[in-house]
């Protein structure tokens, strides 16, 4: 069973190193340690044109066993200003990670769909409420530079500093 | 699949649509080459496996997302057999494919047939001995085989299945005038060339190898006999010298048609041919066939081996329909000699091909190969992949699924029992029973649901490696548990610590305040002694605080305390003995103004 995971883990690994190339918002999705398979990292760079614009983040992806039925654990290591992530734990609400995972995503699409959800963020089912209420409330200049200055105080610099 | 990590971008980015068809034989689950196809009502593919596992947690498909359920799921036998004999070929066209576009990317293959030929050509017959075997004469080749290992002869024995191929493919030849061309196809299978001079060296050495030689034979003679229809191998063999070329131009596609065209006429021939009957053997009760008793119980049973691959508990054997003894006794007919390369060759371990790897010196490679040309009769696979299509006798008993169970309504007993049907072990708490039974059901049905099937004593070892597998998830997550608790009993007593410090703070702040408010109470005494002071004011504190019992934490606490009190202590005398000197001087100046006025000014001068 826990082969299994090995394998499909192994061939994660191998088809991210070929198309690294397809994703420039990815800039790092690897085994933490070479002979774990089961514990991943990743960083992820904030999209061009968002206020995420520079930062740098850094992801930690526990795979679980059962993987691929089950899905992923993903949680941000770099604190991050978003209605969806949790300032403190970095611990990620997205449907796909939960309710809605199904065997055939991969990590590299999951990451994919952690980068889209920084550009397109979900304030009605918030972890951060502070930066939910912004949206809600429309002040998207607040929430902006809100966003960039925790950004530039956290995501800057080296990544792996907490 | 075949061992290595395989990905639909193996293939040269030239060959777009092969991407597309490996990508579209995978799994979305698990990633692989589909093993046991079937489809959903969605019209999504999975392997058997991957979608029960699946379905078990939740039921909906994994693609769309619309709810399905175990009971939806259906065979899906085209498709599984094209992902077989994909995943069959794949290493082979692989390597073929990519000889032919990476060294010279100019070379399309199908537009340069002849030139693939020599270059392929080049390849295999890199060493000498191999090199002078393919322009000698059959005479040479026999010398030349007879000097290679056990290993080779062993091969070329098995192999000799092969050999009949061949025949056929000359004796057409000898009559087609495309004779060379054709010839040349065929020679490019370097198993072939062995298995030739293996057949003739073993008709030498048939008195060593006795009967066992004699019985092996029958069944390809039988076989060779039926074919004779030289019509069918039409098509393959030379008649049509541009078919040829075409077909060498991939030498490697080559085998596998030529090898499943084989098959094929084979199993539609050798149907009514059901191999000989199972015995028990006397003395290990084991199922082996008749021709076949004697040296078995001269080669392993009485010498205490075993020939795993070969025979079976009879009682198992007499459960199961008559298809598959026959299929079984086939298998053992033609694979006993070589138990291990076969098998290995069988499990599809992938030569790692190169582009006509049959040649190479991997001694599994002619296995293989015979073993692929062979299928109606070698394949250990289980059932015969094509045999279904051909025989409406084998296609008709297919096995019953083990029903799933909801565990929550059984009772211990209950579970053991269902568990005991089965024929697995009953230790451990129900939990544990639930999950072996669960995990069962989904092999044993994802099993049923295989093209090629494979035999219930390999699941039983799946279901081994599984409960050594369970085992060691529990033994790391009780670790975990045990290691998170201490973690977590660390985390309190440090907690309980720093509460205690704090606590201990907050007293010793207390007991500064205090100390500010006993001098004022009682002026004198501090002035006359500081320590004396603020160990007297500390004594009702300590009262107090009976649950501050950490010595250490005290111990700061008084330091502390007495480091203020004796600031304070200071201050407040100094502040007194100037409120003093101050209220003496006032009273001497009253003294001096009352009594006398003449003591004044001298006062005032001093």
């Amino acid at each position: 069973m826990s082969s299994a995971v090995h394998r499909r883990m192994l061939k994660e690994y191998m088809a991210i190193q070929k198309n690294a190339a397809t994703r420039p918002h990815l800039e790092l999705l690897e085994p933490i340690q070479e002979d774990d398979l089961l514990h991943w990292q990743a960083i992820l760079l904030g999209t061009a044109d968002s206020a995420y614009e520079g930062g740098r983040f850094k992801l930690d992806i526990v795979i679980p066993t059962s993987y691929p039925i089950q899905s992923p654990t993903i949680r941000f290591v770099t604190k991050i200003c978003h209605p969806n992530v949790h300032f403190k734990t970095g611990e990620i609400c997205l449907d796909i990670l939960k309710s809605e995972w199904t065997p055939a995503w991969t990590l590299e699409s999951v990451c994919v769909a952690i980068s889209s959800l920084l550009t397109n963020p979900e304030p009605s089912s918030p972890l951060n409420c502070d930066a939910a209420n912004l949206l809600r409330c429309g002040d998207t200049a607040g929430y902006n530079s809100l966003v960039k200055m925790y950004t530039a105080l956290y995501a800057t610099g080296d990544c792996d500093e907490e | 699949m075949n061992g290595g990590i395989t990905d639909p971008s193996d293939w040269p980015i030239e060959f777009k649509s092969l991407r597309e068809i490996d990508s579209h034989l995978r799994c979305p689950i698990c990633k692989e080459l589909l093993r046991a196809a079937v489809v959903l009502q969605c019209s999504h593919n999975f392997c058997s496996e991957c979608i029960r596992r699946h379905l078990d947690k939740e039921s909906s498909c994994p693609a769309c997302r619309v709810a399905t359920s175990t009971s939806q799921i259906r065979r899906n036998v085209a498709l599984d057999e094209i992902a077989n004999n994909f995943g069959d070929c794949r290493s082979l066209l692989l390597s073929t494919l990519m000889e032919v576009v990476r060294p010279k990317p100019v070379a399309k293959p199908v537009s340069a047939p002849r030139f693939v030929k020599e270059e392929s050509m080049d390849i295999d017959y890199d060493s000498p001995q191999q090199k002078r075997r393919r322009t000698s004469t059959r005479i040479t080749n026999r010398t030349v085989n007879s000097s290679q290992d056990h290993a080779d002869i062993a091969m070329s024995q098995v192999s000799l299945d092969d050999d009949k191929d061949e025949d056929f493919a000359l004796s057409h030849h000898d009559s087609s005038p495309s004779r060379h061309k054709g010839k040349n196809v065929s020679r490019s299978t370097g198993p072939v060339l062995r298995s030739r001079s293996g057949r003739t060296e073993q008709t030498l050495s048939q008195s060593s190898q006795s009967s066992q030689a004699d019985e092996r034979y029958e069944p390809s003679i039988s076989a060779k006999q039926e074919p004779t229809s030289d019509t069918v191998f039409d098509p393959f063999h030379g008649s049509a010298p541009a078919s040829a070329q075409v077909l060498a131009s991939l030498s490697s596609s080559t085998d596998i048609t030529n090898s499943t065209t084989t098959m094929t006429v084979t199993s539609t021939a050798s149907v009514p041919v059901t191999g000989p009957k199972l015995v028990a053997c006397p003395i290990c009760e084991k199922g082996i066939p008749e021709p076949y008793t004697n040296t078995h119980l001269d080669k392993f049973c009485l010498a205490g081996r075993t020939d795993p691959d070969y025979t079976l508990l009879y009682s198992l054997i007499i459960k199961q329909p008559a298809s598959v003894i026959a299929l079984y006794t086939k298998q053992g007919t033609s694979t006993r000699d070589v138990v291990p390369d076969t098998n290995s060759s069988l499990t599809k371990s992938g030569t790692p091909g190169r582009s006509v790897g049959f040649n190479s010196s991997n001694p599994a490679s002619p296995a293989r190969r015979s073993t692929m040309q062979w299928q109606p009769q070698s394949s250990s696979n289980g059932t015969v992949p094509k045999q279904p299509m051909f025989t409406p006798k084998s296609a008709a008993p297919e096995p019953t699924r083990i029903p799933k169970l909801t565990y929550s309504l059984l009772n211990d007993k209950q579970l053991r029992k269902k568990l005991q049907e089965l024929g697995l072990p009953t230790n451990g708490d129900k939990t544990l029973m639930a999950k072996r039974h669960a995990e069962y059901t989904t092999i044993f049905n994802a099993n049923c649901d295989s093209t090629r099937p494979k035999p219930v004593s390999e699941l039983m070892k799946a279901m081994q490696v599984w409960e050594r597998a369970y085992e060691k998830d529990l033994e790391v997550k009780e670790s975990q548990r045990r290691i998170l608790e201490q973690q977590q009993q660390t985390q309190r007593q440090i907690h309980a610590a720093k509460e205690a410090k704090r606590q201990a703070k907050k007293d010793a702040a207390d007991a500064a305040a205090a100390t500010i408010d006993s001098p004022e109470a009682t002026p004198p005494s501090s002035q006359s002694s500081n320590g004396r002071s603020s160990s007297s004011t500390f004594v009702p504190n300590q009262a107090n605080n009976n649950a501050v019992n950490v010595a250490i934490a005290s111990a700061s606490a008084f330091a502390h305390a007495a480091k203020y009190a004796d600031e304070y202590a200071e201050l407040i005398a100094e502040v007194r003995s100037r409120l003093q000197a101050n209220k003496e001087k006032a009273l001497a100046e009253n003294n001096t103004t009352t009594t006398t006025a003449e003591p004044a000014p001298s006062t005032s001068s001093q």
